[in-house]
């Protein structure tokens, strides 16, 4: 049974990035579509550990703490050039 | 009991998933980048960690489960300065709202509207 | 040298290289001499290297065993009112006529200590209705998603527990 809802909840999860795709190519402004990243970055972590769960092949967590500190650095890059108009 | 315990695992993934659902609906239904930021910043904070937990439980390991405790940990402390970050980089660059929103100066006057409270608790 | 002499808190230098050396030891799949030495000089160099930011010569990093079970407690109780947040949110989206009435309130903190006053815009922004925007010396700006929740935050009763917790460090 928990294996059969990990399936439908990683299904769910892709559907829903499907969804947030609306907000990332329409969104009005810049703000919006980081917005958007953000809630697809959250996706792809949870999406990375269940898959880590049901390969049973936990080398993926590493890579799931290692994306959430990279999705960190990327957004705050993006931010500070949108702010400032520079990055240094 | 077996089951109880399978059935409450099964209750946080799903709710895990519901939380995440009303981040999304939240995001496209909203009408600006304030309200919308609501939404996500509370609601995939709160289903990240219950889907996380729910994952706890299953994973075998003392070394697995610690590295899930760093991730949610991870999440649950950059998801709200992210949200911070975009919410005063767009105020800076002054992203519109809805025309509704109203403004409240709490810094030099504390509590408008609330004058039966007294001003000694408030410079505290 | 000039790395060097900015460290004016050796005590928050020694912290901050344990918990750096801690991850990179919970990262590293086994123990090697190599590894052991690449960590802990990793650790011992990050913390040079960001020395100027991480230590102000006014805020020197010290707590007791009674501050961090307070902080404990008050995490959890964080807990529960991110839950309560969750609900309402689903509650105001979910309903077909979205009962909101936005706008940014300007607040004033008790809280003196940085890290005190980072903590708990953190825990504005994941509790019911508000979000924290902007956060510039005693001045927090605050958006609220509905008039009730604007008139709640200005006298939120976890300020009273952050600063007791403030209040009863060294």
């Amino acid at each position: 049974m928990i294996e059969l809802s990990l399936r439908g909840v990683f299904l769910g999860l892709v559907v829903l990035s499907l969804v947030t795709l609306y907000r990332i190519i329409w969104g009005p402004h810049a703000s919006d579509r980081i917005v958007g990243t953000n809630v697809l970055m959250t996706n792809v972590i949870l999406g990375i550990v269940i898959l880590a769960h049901l390969f049973r092949n936990y080398t993926y967590l590493d890579v799931a703490y290692t994306y959430v500190l990279s999705s960190f650095i990327g957004t705050v890059c993006v931010l500070k050039s949108l702010g400032k108009g520079r990055l240094s | 009991m077996k089951l109880v315990w399978e059935l409450f695992v099964c209750f946080l993934l799903w709710s895990g998933l519901f939380f995440i659902f009303v981040g999304t609906v939240g995001l496209v239904r909203l009408p600006d980048l304030y309200t919308r930021m609501h939404a996500t910043a509370k609601c995939d904070t709160l289903g990240t960690g219950l889907v996380l937990l729910a994952l706890m439980t299953q994973v075998g390991g003392f070394v697995e489960v610690v590295k899930l405790i760093i991730c949610a940990a991870f999440v649950w402390s950059i998801n709200p300065v992210m949200t911070h970050l975009i919410g005063s980089t767009a105020y800076i660059r002054g992203t519109e709202y809805v025309p509704t929103t109203f403004f409240r100066d709490c810094y030099h006057d504390p509590y408008p509207g609330r004058e039966d409270l007294r001003r000694e608790d408030v410079n505290a | 040298m000039r790395l060097i002499k900015s460290v004016t808190d050796w005590r928050g230098f020694t912290i901050i290289s344990v918990i750096l050396a801690s991850f990179w030891f919970l990262m590293s799949p086994k123990l090697e001499p190599a590894n052991v030495i690449i960590g802990i000089g990793c650790a011992v160099g990050l913390t040079f290297f960001w020395s100027p930011d991480l230590f102000k010569p006014g805020q020197p990093m010290r707590f007791n065993l009674k501050q961090l079970v307070k902080l404990v407690l008050y995490l959890a109780h964080l807990g529960w009112n991110v839950v309560l947040s969750g609900l309402n949110v689903a509650m105001i989206v979910l309903s077909p006529k979205m009962p909101i009435s936005p706008g940014f309130v300007l607040l004033k903190t008790k809280l003196q200590k940085d890290l005190t006053r980072v903590l708990y815009a953190n825990s504005i922004t994941l509790t019911p209705g508000t979000i924290t925007v902007d956060l510039n010396g005693d001045r927090l700006l605050v958006h609220a998603m509905t008039e009730d929740a604007a008139k709640g935050v200005s006298d939120w009763y976890m300020q009273d527990k952050m600063r007791d917790i403030e209040l009863s460090g060294p």
